[in-house]
């Protein structure tokens, strides 16, 4: 084993992913040499692209079962990669690419598997990660010796800009495609919404705090308040169809970067923070003072939001006049 | 067909923690513990395809203490047909990688075509465990399932797996296959009344005694700590009134939206 820092880059419709760029500064943080893997078909475009960007030395696996994202197909050619030249650690963004293959991968290579990590300690070379939706976090080593598959959370690390270092070397290898038991159909895109959350101003978002549905009512009032207001939701909201779809905010949901974005009963899991922690201004409503969304919040009101909002609405209503 | 769903016991999302005295988790004192979110809805889909297919034997299988048991019971009052225990020690630490094995263990020769997990536990927020499941019994799987269909033949399943920021890809694997289950998919039922009577007196299948995992393959956990006080939040603080101003200023101060 050497003390490669591998990163598996992502890439779709022919262009490689953002996320790559995190992954890429995530590991120089760890420090050791970095290199980039990428699987596609035709790849060279795309690895070319990684090393001018990142200025990692690039190794392209060109094979036609690579043209879509297969798991079985990842896995097989990067174990043979790692068959050939064994690294200290892989890190795979954790994304639903990422931690599809990822386990698997781990279980394959026999390396130690760690998912969803936020950050290093290259004190102990450890790294951190949280549970219970963020109120605890916990610290894992791989053990020496040992390799691991490590997956890490979009948005751990700052990326550099683009090429401020001088383009890496690229390497291409060809390889056939595996056979595989999983087949990729097709690629269904976000159906198109009627709610723009992109657009608004203001995003008044609604969270399980809610408690009731009712409550929603006092939310939509709230958001009516401001010009470019709309309404926003926490996941669970909308998977038990108290709102459509097009409200939630989040990884599965949608990105936004409002002007003020009112966080109401809603605790801040890393899945909902990754898609508004950008908002200029961001307010908490929340009864619980630990709440993990006040990493992000600038303020917190810690009070009950069935009174607080009301209120709220009625002060905002008497200075409009 | 034979469908397996793991189930897990987690604490209740609003509870609060303490560490416990290994310092390397929270502590279980006072936590009212509850059926893991995603694996609820694993269940609900499980009973669905019964409802659609019949001929479906459904077993709920779940791995911890003995406090685990109510959620095996909970998984029978929702309409599982089996219910097993795999019992560990209390307190006891269960790393990604043992908890697939112990996993796969239990599914030697019982013939499941389909194993359902949860797409994440809502505890320890893995990911893992389906996945490594899945590689461990060769099998082929998909992840963070919002809609599946099997076909006629009941050789094929074919899924709608979730991608980011509302994308979804259609998979499709044929059976026998591990799926982990998104959230969403379904609206998961409450018990009846029968079932729950049912279920009080059914018996369950307790496993005890771990397989031991190979060396070198898991990571070692060092500890568990409390987030750092955040960087950046102010309490905005007095009676409602007092509080509503106080955020109407703040608004006006560092926006133009009113
Ligand atoms: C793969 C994956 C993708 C996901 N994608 C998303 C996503 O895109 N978006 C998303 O939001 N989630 C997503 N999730 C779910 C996410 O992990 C959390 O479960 C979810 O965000 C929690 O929603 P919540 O904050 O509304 O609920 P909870 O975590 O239950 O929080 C409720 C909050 O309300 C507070 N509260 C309770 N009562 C009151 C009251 N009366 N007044 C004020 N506050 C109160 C509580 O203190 C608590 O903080 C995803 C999960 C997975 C596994
Ligand atoms: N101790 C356990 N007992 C039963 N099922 C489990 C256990 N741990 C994990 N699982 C299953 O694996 C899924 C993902 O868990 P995790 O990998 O811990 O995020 C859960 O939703 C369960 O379906």
């Amino acid at each position: 084993m050497n003390k490669d820092i591998w990163i598996i880059a992502e890439h779709f419709e022919n262009r490689v992913r953002p996320v790559t760029s995190d992954l890429v500064a995530f590991a120089r943080k760890m420090g050791g040499e970095v290199k980039a893997v990428i699987l596609g078909h035709p790849v060279k475009p795309l690895a070319e692209d990684v090393a001018q960007k990142t200025g990692c030395e690039v190794t392209g696996i060109d094979s036609p079962g690579a043209a879509v994202y297969n798991s079985e197909v990842y896995r097989n050619l990067i174990k043979k990669l790692c068959e050939r030249n064994q690294p200290r650690y892989l890190l795979v963004p954790h994304t639903p690419l990422g931690w599809d293959f990822a386990p698997a991968l781990a279980v394959d290579l026999g390396y130690s598997s760690i998912s969803a990590v936020t950050d290093f300690n290259p004190e102990n070379s450890t790294f951190i990660r949280q549970i219970l939706n963020g109120k605890l976090l916990e610290e894992l080593k791989s053990p020496p010796g040992c390799s691991a598959v490590v997956t890490v959370m979009p948005g751990s690390a700052n990326p550099e800009p683009d090429n401020t270092r001088p383009p890496g070397s690229v390497k291409i290898l060809e390889f056939e495609s595996p056979p595989v038991k999983t087949r990729t159909i097709r690629y269904l895109p976000a159906k198109p919404g009627t709610v723009n959350l992109k657009d608004a101003e203001v995003i008044v978002a609604a969270g399980r705090g809610l408690k009731v549905p009712e409550r929603i009512e006092l939310i939509r009032e709230l958001a009516s308040l401001f010009k470019r207001g709309a309404v926003g939701a926490s996941r669970p909201l909308c998977d038990q169809g108290w709102l459509p779809l097009e409200h939630q905010v989040g990884m599965t949901g949608a990105t936004v970067s409002p002007k003020l974005y009112l966080a109401c009963g809603i605790s801040g899991a890393l899945q909902h923070t990754m898609g508004m922690k950008n908002s200029s201004l961001i307010v908490a409503v929340n009864t619980d003072r630990k709440a993990p969304i006040l990493q992000v919040a600038h303020f917190c009101v810690n009070t009950d939001l069935s009174k607080f909002i009301p209120v709220l609405i009625k002060n905002i209503r008497k200075f409009r006049g | 067909m034979k469908i397996l769903v793991c189930v897990k016991q987690v604490p209740e999302r609003e509870s609060r923690f303490r560490l416990d005295p290994s310092g390397k988790g929270y502590s279980d004192q006072g936590i009212n513990f509850v059926l893991n979110p995603y694996d609820e809805y694993a269940l609900e889909e499980a009973l669905l395809i019964r409802e659609r297919l019949g001929q479906v034997e459904i077993t709920a299988l779940s791995l911890g203490p003995a406090r685990v048991e109510k959620i095996i019971r909970r998984a029978l009052e929702l309409g599982a047909d089996h219910g097993a225990h795999i019992l560990t020690p209390e307190s006891y630490y269960l790393g990604p990688g043992e908890t697939a094995l112990q996993i796969v263990k239990f599914t030697r020769e019982r013939g499941f075509d389909l194993l359902f997990f949860g797409i994440i536990s809502e505890d320890y927020m893995r990911g893992q465990t389906g996945p490594m499941v899945a590689a461990l019994l060769q099998l082929p799987f998909a992840t963070a399932v919002v809609s599946e269909t099997i076909s006629d033949d009941l050789g094929l399943i074919t899924v709608e797996r979730e991608l980011e920021a509302g994308a979804r890809e259609v998979v499709e694997l044929p059976l026998p296959a591990v799926l982990t289950i998104q959230s969403g998919i379904n609206r998961p039922r409450y018990p009846r009344l029968t079932d729950k009577l049912r279920a009080r007196a059914q018996k369950l299948e307790v496993i005890t005694g771990l397989e031991p995992l190979p060396p070198g393959r898991c990571a070692e956990l060092l500890r568990a700590f409390f987030p750092p006080p955040s960087p950046a939040g102010t309490f905005i603080t007095g009676a409602l009134e007092e509080q509503a101003e106080k955020l109407i200023r703040i608004i006006r101060e560092k926006t133009d939206v009113l």
